[in-house]
């Protein structure tokens, strides 16, 4: 049970607890109505009598609700007297009902028929401690509606629809999340104003109208200059109104389709001003393909075959020769499943692994569509032949137990499951959306992230409430949907989330990109719709492009992050948009989408360096250089950096936190080199390993023994890591869990949070230097 | 003579204590116990569910729907109640809203912790006698393992058990009734 689990176990517990002493202890809650309404008159100097005076002012029958309600409220002072402040016991509940029965018959019948009427359901049978002195108001209530009607309207639950109007002006482009007032609402002020004796339009302000803005809650003011980062204004255009469905693109052919991405990674070279490194000769491009797509080595006699291929057509046969081994199928089915399993606790992912690695293998092999698996594992479904095929009923056991997606979603730790999936399926950086909106770096590129507001994660967040674990004694555990009894309630509630300047905001279930969960055809609750819509909106397929291509160059074309590399990034943008659009119009075929990658000339770059000697002795201009090359894939990872390239991130930390013996060159200038660990102890430390590249036959150089970090950090690191320091709100933790955020593989969050710790202690709480060795781990483990 | 405005403003004042008895009505019993849960004693849960109605009062309050309405009142008193441990430099039980929220969720649901109130009683009533006094005496009267122990004439590890395996179905049973 990891940390998250435990926590989640102890306040559930904690809360049971709760009720349990309730129930034992006779400690029942107290009805605190009089008290709080009297601390409110006391605190807004408000007193009986301008009470009953301005009551009087309006209606005659506000006033005979008012002294029936006095009586009601003696009642209410009597009934405290005899609780003594805590219940003790049956005899509140006892004392309660006898009061009930003896309130006034017309007030009780009047308020009862007006909480009816306007609630429109029943009170649960254990809310016996209703306060005498919200009859008395009920009471007045009743007729100051009959009087003046529309005062009341806007206090009362509405059509969600409605409701979404007025306050879902959360759409793109909008620079604030306050939505204006609608029409409705003007008409209501309009009304009060009306009733309460034609005022001047002017004078409407006086009467309490409330704001459109979902409440907030002031935690404390903001600081001066200090604003919100939901006022900010986007950079670029709203964009996913539009992307919400995307359009076909015709099938290319696979010479074309390879043509296309090789010139727009030309293009993107040349734009940068880069002279992409040298072709790989074949052997080495055979041998390099072989590792990254069958994860492992290539043998000798292979290697040997292909020695004499010349011609660039011969990059695609080896790739498509590659493509077609069951070890591809299994690597893939391997990789894919892991990234999806990131998201579930330990238990579910040692349930879940084999089955969806099986399926994930069946859909590779037979090239079907990934989509409709997704959509499958969602238990919803996409459309097959143009038919849709119906979401799961309530009796399809086997369906439910397929339904793999949800089952982690359901777990207790959701706001983890949804971070890690949406890097997986929705090609976005959920984890920072959960505390702040993005900033985005690059003006000139269009929003296309479908998620980078705090209100569009908790909005997504919300859609899944009522999926759920659910397990008794006769049944063993299995997740159930309790999303249409919701729906036939009051609908799945909006959620409040926490603004970074403190303040509470609220956010309605949406579909990422502000979109209604309802507008998605034939989705008759949430989680079929966001199935749907992650099908149609190109999101999974962006997502798909970006881990095919992490599989290839293990990292991925489009980093989560635009700041920390902006080098080609319009580019690399507009070349995840090309591959999107094509794996799409061949039917989410994933063994083509990998194919296509690896068949590109970013996988027949030779690497900038040959030797990590160079690495040592090179000057700071050259390592930034090469750097920039490897980051836009023009050339391939510089050989003996890392002799062992699966080392973690937690590795590549403890490794520097053993040994900061280095020359510390200048701040974010860092210099290290750490002799490797022996094979045998190599052995031990790795877990779940890739074997290493082999190295180049061209280049006899000596194998170097040594983990070198030669961090010369990027300007846009150095802005961010001062970003992160300067920022005096963070803690050092928080700091961590930034550069954390953004590793494109699954770390151990604690591990790492220990080790950065245990290193800053070493760097002598240089912060700086700290964090530049972190995001060298981080990427270390790529 | 009053002016409009005065006699509108007034208006508003009674309009406003319509609404925060409405309010209090309808939430004070969950807001309450949530924070009973959260770690409140009673004493202390009175005064911050009267602070959290106070607090939501004092700005205009658009109510969307009841549980859009539980979920603010429950982040207004979980912000109360944090601070207060704050002040008094205490430990909190928690400082994750959100966690707690969901633990929150799974137990009162939408209704404030009834549903979960009535099953229990039902579910307890279906327990072994010890077992039911074993909890009584932990619960109610806050006994010790070693009393309990001794009431019930078994060792501390075989009261330890009994509780364990009695909270176990009751929280089976619950599940069961509220799902």
């Amino acid at each position: 049970m990891n940390e998250n689990e435990k926590q989640n176990t102890r306040l559930s517990d904690q809360v049971f607890d709760s009720l349990l002493t309730e129930m034992l202890s006779g400690q029942r809650p107290p009805d605190l109505s009089e008290r709080i309404i009297t601390a409110w008159r006391q605190q807004t100097g408000v007193d009986a009598a301008q009470q009953a005076s301005a009551a009087a002012g309006h209606s005659d029958g506000l006033k005979d609700a008012h002294t029936a309600s006095s009586a009601s409220g003696k009642q209410g002072k009597l009934l405290r007297e005899s609780g003594k402040g805590h219940d003790t016991g049956d005899g509140l509940r006892a004392s309660s009902e006898q009061v009930v029965c003896q309130r006034s018959r017309t007030a009780a019948a009047i308020g009862q028929q007006v909480s009816l009427a306007v609630h429109g359901r029943r009170r649960s049978t254990r809310e016996h401690v209703s306060s005498s002195s919200f009859w008395m108001v009920v009471a007045a209530a009743a007729i100051a509606v009959a009087i003046s009607g529309p005062i009341l309207v806007r206090h009362f639950p509405r059509p969600a629809d409605e409701l979404r109007a007025e306050v879902g002006t959360s759409q793109r482009g909008e620079k604030s999340p306050v939505p204006s007032p609608g029409p409705r609402r003007e008409a209501t002020a309009t009304a009060i104003a009306a009733s309460q004796g034609n005022l001047p339009d002017d004078d409407a302000t006086a009467l309490n109208v409330p704001p459109a803005a979902p409440p907030a809650f002031p935690l404390g003011a903001p600081k001066a200059g200090q604003v919100s980062t939901a006022q900010l204004p986007t950079s670029g255009g709203g964009v996913a109104g539009s992307d919400a469905l995307v359009p076909e693109a015709e099938p290319l052919p696979e010479k074309e389709l390879v043509g296309h991405v090789d010139a727009m990674l030309v293009q993107m070279w040349e734009s940068l001003g880069l002279v992409p490194s040298p072709d790989l000769p074949p052997e080495q491009f055979m041998a390099r393909a072989h590792l990254r797509l069958l994860g492992q080595p290539a043998d000798s006699q292979l290697l040997g075959r292909v020695a004499n291929l010349k011609n660039a057509a011969d990059h695609h046969r080896m790739v498509s020769y590659l493509t077609r081994q069951p070890d591809f199928v299994d690597r893939l089915a391997e990789f894919l499943s892991n990234e999806l399993l990131s998201a579930a606790d330990r238990a579910l992912r040692g349930e879940l692994a084999e089955p969806m690695r099986q399926e994930i293998g069946r859909v590779v092999a037979g090239g079907d569509s990934w989509g409709e698996l997704i959509a499958r594992w969602f238990g919803a479904s996409a459309t097959s032949g143009g038919e849709a095929i119906p979401p799961l009923d309530d009796e399809d056991e086997r369906g439910w137990a397929q339904a793999y997606l949800l089952q982690i979603l359901a777990q207790n730790d959701r706001q983890r499951a949804l971070e890690r999936l949406g890097g997986v399926l929705l090609d976005a950086n959920v984890a920072c959306v959960r505390c702040h909106d993005q900033r985005h770096q690059l003006p000139d590129i269009p929003r296309r992230e479908l998620i980078d507001r705090q209100d569009e994660y908790w909005g997504m967040l919300a859609l899944w409430q009522g999926i759920q674990w659910q397990s008794s004694d006769s049944q063993a555990p299995r997740v159930v949907d309790r999303q249409q009894q919701l729906l036939a309630g009051e609908g799945l509630p909006p959620v409040y989330f926490e603004r970074p300047d403190g303040r509470l905001q609220l956010a309605f279930p949406q579909l990422p990109g502000g979109r209604q969960w309802s507008e998605v055809d034939g989705a008759d609750t949430p989680r079929v719709a966001f199935a749907r819509w992650l099908l149609q909106s190109g999101a999974l397929d962006r997502a798909a492009v970006n881990q095919a291509w992490r599989l290839v160059f293990g990292r991925p074309l489009v980093p989560m992050v635009d700041q920390l590399e902006p080098a080609g990034y319009p580019q690399r943008v507009a070349l995840q948009e090309f591959l999107a659009s094509q794996f799409r119009a061949h039917a989410r075929d994933l063994r083509q989408l990998v194919q296509w990658i690896a068949s590109s000339e970013a996988m027949q770059r030779s690497p900038a360096t040959e030797s990590p000697h160079q690495v040592l002795v090179a000057s700071e201009e050259q390592l930034l250089q090469w750097k920039l090359q490897e980051g836009v894939f023009a050339a391939a990872p510089a050989p003996g950096i890392a002799p062992d390239r699966s080392l973690s991130a937690v590795e590549a930390l403890a490794s520097l936190a053993d040994w900061i013996g280095g020359a510390s060159l200048s701040p974010g200038n860092v210099l290290l080199a750490q002799p490797a660990p022996l094979p045998s102890a190599d052995k031990k430390r790795r877990t779940g390993s890739r074997p290493q590249e082999p190295s180049s036959s061209r280049s006899q150089q000596p194998t170097i023994n040594f983990y070198i970090h030669r961090q010369v950090p990027t300007p846009a690191e150095k802005e961010f890591v001062r970003r992160l320091v300067a920022n005096e709100r963070l803690s050092w933790e928080q700091r961590v869990e930034h550069v954390i955020g953004l590793s494109d593989t699954t770390v151990d969050p604690e591990k790492i949070q220990q080790l950065a710790a245990q290193l800053l202690r070493k760097r002598e709480n240089n912060m700086e230097e700290t964090l530049y060795d972190l995001l060298w781990a981080i990427k270390q483990a790529r | 003579m009053k002016s409009k405005v005065e006699g509108a403003l007034q208006a508003s004042t009674v309009h406003t204590e319509l609404e925060l008895a409405e309010l209090i009505d309808r939430h004070q019993v969950m807001v309450w116990r949530y924070l009973r849960a959260l770690g409140a004693d009673a004493a202390l849960a009175d005064d911050l569910t009267q602070d959290t109605f106070l607090e939501v009062i004092r700005k205009p309050l658009t109510q969307y729907s009841d549980s859009a309405t539980a979920s603010y009142l429950r982040r207004v008193a979980h912000n109360l109640f944090i601070s207060r441990r704050r002040r008094e430099a205490r430990m909190t039980v928690t400082d994750n809203a959100e966690a707690f929220e969901d633990a929150w969720m799974r137990w009162a649901g939408f209704d404030g912790g009834n549903a979960a109130m009535d099953a229990l009683e039902e579910c307890f009533g279906r327990l072994t006698e010890r077992a039911q006094l074993a909890l009584r005496l932990r619960f109610a009267e806050e006994a010790s393992r070693s009393s309990i122990a001794d009431a019930l004439g078994i060792s501390e590890h075989g009261a330890k058990n009994l509780m364990q395996r009695a909270k176990a179905q009751l929280r089976d049973c619950v599940k069961q009734k509220i799902s």
